[in-house]
């Protein structure tokens, strides 16, 4: 469990987080919601440790976060950042095996073979293997980038998933099959994924609980549905919205619209 | 399906031991070569069968065995610099030459020469590897300083902060010429234009020492350097302290640079072409990149040298020349090839 209390976190004069409290809870999915600039990616930096806050306190499984040294905490959490620009002719094999240096040495085994191929077909990227990384698309790098980081956490329990907007590239059949898929290691692995999203359908089908901010402070937080209230959104997007609860999505989600 | 039956796993190890004893073959063939050819030519049968006479004997040893040696190891010290600093910069268009590495050590040697008087000797020549290798040194912090500034490092900053380096160095070391008397003239434009003209034990004993030992250190990062060009917060994610990092292959680079100019001056591209040819021919995984670039940096060093002192002979033409007239088109080519978009500027 990730508990962060009174985080802090300014550039400047400009205060970015703003006395931000949430907690992770393993096998669960949390989205972090909120308009541009609001502090969502800070906040994400700050729960991984890339980012120290000025103030506050981030606890991960009882120790505080800048307790862990780096080899530790790269077994225990892995991060899909935004934007990650390759600019070398890596294959994406090589590219997901760098999610497994964690535990290897120079050399990879059977098992962590067995890891990158589950991983590759969970993102159904296994055909692209043997591509150049540069050369594929944009949603087909950030399926690739993601099971690199599905890669580093595949084996683990109780591990924690950090995602920034993995769905930005991706067209609508693979966000949904993305999205289902943390939802399904989240409960398989209680592994605790903490993702960032700018489509509330998608956070209001997938997501467990939400926590919604702006201006860098945390506006609400709990389960999805009390969080994605109509009047919310309305505040922090400034956007009416109505929800409407019907069949006609897969599941019988509600949608925002 | 039996998911195990497939194995995914590159068969990396082999491919490197190929690779290594191809390129570590040619290097062979290539420094014997080379220490046959010259204005005393000397049969390699000869070598074997010790049916050399004296003149030869005193040419092969004391005067082409040190430069066949020195060529390798500053070849193969420039070529491991160009792969490192790709791999730091992200970027595979950084060559200690053009980002203003080598001109920053140059302008260090340059003061060394004019105000410390000629230094001579094995521990002159550590004197001056040390000027140069604070230098470079220098130079790498301050692009390092520019690229803070900004969020990533784009080819075209790194290249304009290159071209500032190089300006301010060249006119430091301008400066120190038109200071220089005679004798230290003659020692400045030798390092300007570079040439191994110079090479004697003393002077390898020297590079080879500060070459090795950075050569070695930087194969012992090659993987960590595979994952830092996924980002220094990727590699932070994936347990590397990616700061430590930066800063161990900066100075193993600063150290290599500093003693190929401290001994043989500016050879431009090496570290440019070299890279990028291992790149082109079995990818760009650090593990094999390194050492495969020492390989041929050497083998290609050699054949420059070996054509800058035997083309115009008696004559001798400053190997820099050479090499920045092979390089700098490749450059350009690059550049275009850039451009195009293959590897997303």
């Amino acid at each position: 469990m990730i508990e962060a209390t009174n985080v802090c976190y300014r550039v400047g004069a400009t205060v970015i987080l703003d006395d931000v409290r949430l907690s992770i809870t393993p096998g669960t999915v949390t989205a972090i919601l909120g308009p541009n600039g609001a502090g969502k990616s800070t906040l994400l930096k700050c729960l991984t440790g890339a980012l120290q806050p000025e103030a506050g306190r981030i606890v991960l499984d009882g120790t505080p976060l800048d307790a862990y040294s780096l080899a530790t905490l790269s077994r225990k959490r892995a991060v899909l950042s935004q934007a990650s620009f390759v600019n070398f002719p890596f294959s994406v094999l090589e590219i997901v095996m760098m999610g497994r240096s964690p535990y290897i040495g120079s050399q990879a085994t059977g098992s962590d073979a067995v890891v990158i191929r589950e991983v590759l077909e969970n993102v159904d990227a296994w055909h692209l293997q043997q591509r150049i990384f540069p050369t594929l698309s944009g949603g087909e790098q950030q399926r690739v980038h993601l099971a690199r980081v599905l890669a580093q956490m595949w084996d683990r329990q109780h591990a924690y998933l950090f995602l920034d907007e993995p769905t930005t590239a991706l067209d609508l059949k693979h966000q949904h099959q993305i999205l289902r898929l943390t939802r399904r290691i989240a409960q398989e692995r209680s592994m605790a994924v903490c993702l960032i999203l700018h489509d509330l359908n998608l956070a209001m089908q997938y997501a467990d609980r939400g926590v919604l901010m702006q201006d860098g402070r945390v506006v609400a937080s709990g389960m999805i549905r009390e969080v994605l209230t109509p009047r919310n959104i309305a505040t922090v997007f400034e956007v009416p919205a109505q929800a409407v609860f019907g069949d006609t999505m897969p599941g019988g989600a509600p949608t925002v619209s | 399906m039996n998911r195990a039956a497939k194995p995914v796993v590159l068969p990396f190890l082999r491919l490197r031991v190929t690779v290594l004893a191809l390129l570590g073959g040619v290097f062979i063939l290539t420094a014997f070569t080379a220490a046959c050819i010259g204005a005393v030519s000397v049969p390699v049968v000869s070598l074997f069968d010790g049916s050399l006479n004296t003149q030869q004997e005193a040419v092969l040893f004391s005067i082409r065995l040190p430069r066949v040696l020195l060529a390798s190891v500053v070849g193969a010290a420039l070529a491991v610099s160009g792969a490192a600093l790709q791999g730091l910069f992200r970027n595979p268009l950084a060559d200690p030459g053009l980002i203003g590495i080598a001109s920053g050590a140059a302008l260090a040697v340059a003061i060394m020469i004019v105000w410390a008087g000629p230094l001579t000797g094995t521990l002159g020549l550590y004197g001056l590897s040390v000027a140069a290798f604070i230098g470079g040194l220098l130079a790498c912090l301050l692009i390092f300083r520019l690229a803070r500034q900004m969020e990533t490092f784009s080819v075209t900053y790194m290249l304009l902060a290159g071209i500032a380096i190089n300006a301010l160095s060249g006119a430091g070391t301008g400066f120190l010429t038109y200071l220089s008397d005679d004798t230290q003239l003659r020692a400045l434009t030798f390092w300007t234009m570079g040439s191994l003209g110079a090479a004697l034990w003393p002077t390898l004993s020297v590079a080879a020492t500060l070459v090795l030992p950075a050569t070695l250190l930087l194969i012992r990062n090659a993987q960590k350097l595979n994952i830092l060009l996924l980002g220094e917060d990727e590699a932070r994610y994936l347990g590397i302290n990616s700061e430590h990092l930066k800063r161990s292959v900066t100075i193993c680079v600063a150290l290599a640079v500093g003693a190929a100019v401290a001994t043989s001056g500016i050879i431009g591209f090496v570290g440019l072409v070299v890279p990028h040819m291992i790149r082109l021919t079995i990818g760009p995984d650090h593990r094999l990149l390194i050492p495969a670039s020492a390989l041929l940096g050497a083998t290609l060093l050699l054949v420059a040298d070996t054509l800058a002192r035997t083309i115009v002979a008696p004559a001798e033409m400053p190997v820099g020349i050479l090499t920045s007239l092979i390089g700098g088109p490749f450059f350009l080519w690059l550049l275009v090839k850039q451009y195009a978009g293959r590897f997303g500027l």
